[in-house]
This record gives structure tokens, sequence and C-alpha cells, in this order.
């Protein structure tokens, strides 16, 4: 009887994905949840969780200079950091897609997904010492003054260190990701549009940007997460400064929780970021699903 | 076939590995920051016969080699008790976060001050006044950290801030110790002539620049007043530490100009191995950067003394009692075995070992051993020339600025400004 059958498919891949739906619940939906409760409070962090403050926490972050410029910088950095990563990580993919073929594409492949199996801090420290020697070394002898000292200290610049840095490693998996997605594009496509008189821009326009999307949609989540959740690569290196010029959001949630114990403030923080996160990833989904080929 | 057995042996492998770590608990080299809390199962105080395992939670990972010497002698006395130490990353957010739920170490290291403080108010930390193992400690590390008149911290070694120097480097240019400011100035330029860097310093972070610039506060002459005024958040230039903090910019921003040239892109890691390989002749730092700087080269020769002012009859070095530190659980449930170990690092023995592995001046008053390359600055820290670490009665949000402050004395070269940024510094972040 089909219906039976039905309801017996639904219970086992109900309980199949229980596991997942587990630990998402404990290590995600409730600590989240918590957290948004304790920032009504007036929480150290340290003490017995107090008072009921209502909107107080959120309040106050919006006159706070320090968050606001913290805010500023965060969202300078996650838009530039988007764009290069997307831009640099798509051209690198085309390049090994079209140009590259066989054992060398395989070869570059893993070559250009180093960086993302290196922890965050490794990655910080390594880069603050060629920041450091190797790079005002070549700045000096061709004579630029900028680069003859470490960018990461000097307030203007020091974002650019970091966005090196974190270009560097952020690359690897939506390159990677991209790589796959193109792979995936029928090539009968390309062929019929060829025929069709299309110019490469036109098939690329046409062709590649629709199918792509989905793929982009993930990837453009994930870096901007990633570019307004920066937290390691400044920690191993400038630590928030030099003169706070380089502190993040998740920075100072950190300064905020953990070394002024006013995690109830820092909380509010986070649920603000969060809500940002979420509301900008909503709007580019939205933007891009008139455009995008379904692929289910 | 083949496929289906090494599916099976893979399957048994995935579970063998996730039943490994979920076993592992607290161990060593436990990484992530939430570890579950065992609070629950923890075995009450035994009578003789059964083992008790007390938890030391060491914040400081460079000193676990001698301390796991230290445990094991501690164990062959009492076999009735393990101590087990844990070492985590980011132990202050991971000692928080236990605080905040109940699942305090048995002892944990910690620095006392301010933060250590809501620590106490909280209660966390248990009483200790009165206990027979505060007697083995000087009192003069003791005071500088009781609230409201009790003891909640036991202090084992003390730290220490002023100057490192290369002795091979000084005796190439020639020069001695300073008594005066200008004195080290002088020094500066016969080390410049004999080819060498006088100071290396790292300002890339606000954290470590604060470190270096409050080692410079205690030789202003009117100290005492500011660092009250500082504390209180109640500062103002127009009183006379107004100009000394003037002078104080000068002196900093002189320090810069004789160090290496990039000094806010050099990290404090790279100054160890920077002043270690002889690059520079002179490291304002604390004496806990011994074992960092030989690590980098064994066979240097270091020696240090107090930051000079300007009054060569004057000189202060600054003193911290509390660089290792130890406070205990306010809710452990073995007490008797905990306090038996706390009681066992205030002795002679091993504090006596601690200090020598560790090259710093002990706060157990039957220790005598001073380091070689300490024996100037303790000598006089011996005479009663000292202060107590600034910024213990600061919080970290005035520590910050104050930290900024420098950085910001370093890049603008402006030395007028310092002493307002100062102010604004504590009187906006001190507020308690």
């Amino acid at each position: 009887m089909p219906r039976k059958k039905t309801r017996e498919k639904t219970l086992t891949c109900f309980l199949f994905t229980l596991p997942a739906l587990v630990l998402y619940t404990m290590f995600l939906v409730f600590p989240v949840s918590q957290g948004f409760i304790y920032s009504f409070m007036d929480w150290s962090g340290l003490s017995k969780p107090h008072d009921f403050v209502g909107l107080k926490n959120y309040a106050a972050l919006f006159t706070d200079r320090r968050i606001m410029n913290s805010f500023l910088f965060t969202f300078r950095y996650a838009l530039i950091l988007v764009v290069v990563i997307l831009l640099f990580a798509t051209t690198l993919a085309l390049i090994l897609h079209q140009v590259i073929k066989g054992k060398q594409r395989t070869f570059f492949r893993s070559v250009f997904f180093f960086p993302a199996v290196l922890s965050a801090i490794t990655v910080g420290m390594t880069w603050n010492e060629i920041l450091y020697r190797v790079i005002p070394a070549i700045g000096t002898s061709l004579g630029i003054e900028r680069l003859s000292v470490n960018i990461l200290g000097d307030p203007k610049l020091a974002i650019y260190g970091l966005l090196v840095i974190h270009i560097w490693q952020g690359m690897a998996i939506p390159f990677v990701l991209i790589l796959s997605g193109l792979q995936n594009i029928p090539s009968e496509l390309y062929e019929a549009a060829s025929i069709d008189g299309a110019s490469p821009f036109q098939a690329f326009y046409r062709i590649t940007i629709p199918f792509l999307l989905p793929v982009m949609n993930v990837v453009f989540v994930l870096v901007l997460k990633s570019g307004i959740m920066v937290y390691d690569y400044i920690s191993a290196t400038t630590g928030g400064g030099p003169a706070n010029s380089t502190e993040s959001i998740a920075v100072l949630i950190y300064q905020l929780s953990f070394r002024s114990l006013k995690m109830s403030y820092a909380l509010a923080l986070s649920i603000v970021a969060l809500s940002v996160i979420i509301l900008v990833s909503v709007l580019q989904m939205k933007a891009s699903s008139r455009v995008e080929v379904e692929q289910l | 076939m083949f496929k289906k057995t090494l599916s099976v042996m893979m399957s048994l492998l995935l579970i063998v590995c996730v039943l490994a770590g979920c076993s592992s608990g607290t161990a060593n080299g436990d990484t992530s920051g939430t570890a579950a809390p065992s609070a629950s199962a923890q075995p009450q105080d035994t009578a003789a016969g059964e083992k008790t395992e007390v938890e030391f939670f060491n914040q400081k990972p460079e000193i676990s080699k001698t301390l796991g010497t230290i445990i094991a002698d501690f164990q062959k006395a009492n076999p009735n008790i393990t101590v087990k130490e844990t070492v985590v990353a980011d132990s202050d957010q991971v000692l928080v976060s236990r605080m905040a739920s109940h699942d305090i170490p048995d002892i944990f290291v910690i620095w006392p001050n301010e933060s250590w403080f809501q620590m106490v108010d909280a209660g966390y930390c248990m009483d200790l006044t009165g206990k027979e193992f505060l007697g083995n400690i000087q009192k003069s590390a003791l005071d500088p950290f009781l609230r409201d008149g009790k003891n909640y911290v036991v202090p084992i070694s003390y730290n220490t801030m002023g100057i490192w120097y290369n002795v091979d480097m000084y005796q190439k240019a020639g020069v001695e110790i300073p008594k005066t400011w200008d004195e080290l100035m002088a020094n500066c330029e016969k080390l410049k002539a004999a080819g060498l860097t006088p100071f290396v310093t790292s300002a890339q972070t606000a954290s470590h620049s604060r470190e270096v610039g409050q080692a410079f506060l205690a030789s202003m002459p009117n100290y005492d007043t500011f660092i009250g005024d500082a504390n209180n958040a109640t500062m103002d230039v127009t009183k006379p530490y107004g100009a000394d903090l003037n002078r104080l910019a000068e002196i900093m921003h002189s320090m810069i100009e004789n160090s290496q040239p990039d000094v806010m892109g050099m990290s404090y890691d790279q100054s160890f191995s920077d002043f270690g390989t002889g690059k520079g002749a002179m490291l304002v730092d604390g004496s806990w950067a011994y074992p960092s700087i030989t690590a980098a080269n064994a066979e240097i020769k270091l020696g240090f003394f107090p930051i000079p002012g300007d009054d060569a009859n004057n000189i202060m070095a600054t003193a911290y009692p509390g660089d290792f530190s130890i406070s205990v659980s306010s809710e452990t449930k073995k007490s008797d075995a905990t306090l038996k170990f706390v009681s066992y690092l205030t002795t002679k023995e091993a504090a006596g070992y601690y200090a020598q592995n560790d090259g710093s001046m002990s706060c157990v008053a039957a220790v005598d051993y001073v380091p070689e390359h300490l024996k100037y600055q303790q000598s006089i820290i011996a005479s009663g020339k000292y202060k107590l670490n600034p910024d213990v009665f600061w919080v970290t949000a005035a520590c910050d600025a104050f930290g900024t402050a420098c950085q910001n004395l370093y890049i603008s070269g402006d030395t007028k400004a310092f002493a307002a940024e100062v102010q604004t510094a504590f009187n906006d972040n001190n507020k308690k």
C-alpha cells in the first residue's frame, strides 16, 4: 500500500537526519537562543546572571563610538574581501577549467587548495614574519617607502595587510567550489552557443553565470561570514591595533566578553552582527534567484 | 566482497575514533573552548586508602616541564593524591567560562589584578586567610593582593620589569649600566658608533605597548600621586605628575628613535628572536622573558637593570609578586588534598626548584636563590626601592587605552599630547 510505504520512507529519512539535527540543536540553536536571552540582561560573564535590563545593551551599542568604528572597519573589510575573493577565485577557476587540462590541473588544484588545510593562527603568524622581514626587504631595495616597513604597523595600511593574509587562505575553498561548479555545466551548451555565433563574453554571461550562481551564493555567504567575523588573523598579528585601527566586530566581542567582562553587552553585539549577516545573505539570494539555473 | 570488508573496517575505525574523542575529556592539549562540565561527577574527599585527584589549571605553559617535576615529587611523598595538570589554549576564556558554569578547577594559576578581584567578589576563590602555609610567603608579597583584608591568592614568584641588555654588546661598546636616562642616551651613541642597534622594541599590539610603557612609570618623581589618581579615574594633568608625563613621553620617544627601524611592525615574539640573536643591545621587558630569550639563543649573556629616570639617587624598579600565583576554588570537594598541594608549593624545596628553573625571584621567604642576570635588579628591590606593577588596579579597558596612548605616541612623535591621552584613558575607563 503506497501510503504506508511513503510514511515508512519519510520516517527512515527523518531518523537518518536526527543525529545531525540533535547536534545542530545542541551546539548552535541552544547556545544562540541562550545568548539572545542573556543579551537582555546585565551579566558580566562571570557572576550569576543578573537582572533583566531590556533593550539597554542594544541602545548603548549604537551610541558607542568604539563599536561604530568596529562596524565601519568590519564592513569595509568584508566588502573588499568578498569582491576580491569572488573575482580572483572565479578567474583562477576559469583558467584552470579552460586552459589547463589533465595532470597539470590536478596538481594546480592541490596547490591552490593547500592554504585551506592550515590553521588560521599559523597562517597569521607566518604572514606576520613575511610582512615584517621579507616584504620590507623587497620594498627597501625597490625604493618604495610605504613597503619598507611592516604594513601591519601602519594604522591606515594594516587593513590591507590583513586582507592579503585572509585572501591568501580564504580563496582556497571558494576556488574549489567554483571549479567544481564550472565542471558541472553541460559542455553542449557552449558548443551550441558557438554555433549560434555567440562571443565568448556572451557565452560567459548567458551560460556560465546562471549555472554558477547557486555556487556563487554559497561562496558569497561563506566569504561574507568569514569577513564579518574575522578574528584569527587579527589576533595573531595586530591584536586590534595599532591604535584600535583593526578592531573588528569579533575582536571587540572577545575584548568585551572575556577581558572587560561585559558578556551581555558582547552578546547584544553578536546578535546584531548575526542579523546583518542573515539580512545581507537573504537579500543576495533573492536578487540572484531570478537569474540562476535550478540545479535540482 | 572486498568493498564490504573495507566499509565494515572503516565504520569500526570511525566508531573507535568517536569513542576515543569522547572519553579523553579535559586531557592536556584540549583546544576546544568549552569542555563539557564534569562538576557533578567529582568524587568526595575520601578516607585514607582511596586516591584523590586534584586538578591544577595551568595558564603558564612555559613552566609545564618544571611543574611536572614538582608534581612528581609531591605525588611520591603523597601516594594517595594525584595532581592532574590541565593546559588549554585561550586559557583565560576557558577559566571564565568554567567559573560561570560552576566547574572551577581545584587550583588555578591566576595573575592577581582587577579582573581577578572580580572573580574574588563573585565568590569563586577560597578564602585562605590564616592558613599555615601563608606564613611561608613574604608579607610584602601578600599585602598588595588582600581583598577586604582577606587572602585569596598564594603568590609564589616575582616578576620585575626593566631593561634586558646583552652583556657582550655592552662590553664591545665599552658602556656600563646607566644611572640616569641621559647616561643611557650616551650609551646609545656609543653603541651606534660601534655599529650596534641600541634597542629592540615591539609596538605592534596595544597590550605589549602597555607592558613596555608601564615599565617607565615608576621612574616618575610624583608616581605615587599619579597612580592613586589613575586608579580612581581622577587624573588631572595640571598636577605635578603632568610634567612628569611630558618628560616620560620624551624619554619613550627617544627609546623609539634608538630602536630598530620598524617598531610598529615588530611582533612581541619577533622582539625575542631579534634581541636573542644579537640584532639589538637592549630590550625593555619583564623578567618573564627569560625563557623566551634563551630559547632564541641559549648562549646569550644577559643582564637586567631598572629603567633610569633623571635622578641617579632615586632609581626605582617595578616588581609584581604575582608572576606565578595560585588561587583555590571555593567550590572544591577535595579541599584537604588541594590545600596539601598548595602548601607543598610554598616549601623551600618546591619553590626553590621552581625559582632555579624559571630564572625568577621567589616570594617564599626561605628561598634565597636569585638568578645571575637578576642579581643587580634584586639588590635594588631588596633595598626597598621598588613600586608594585602599575596595572594591578587597572581595568582591562584602561590597560588597552593606555597601550593605545603609547602606540599613538610612537606613531606621531607628539610628546605634548601623551599626558592628556593618558588622562582620558584612565578617567574614562577606570571607573569602578
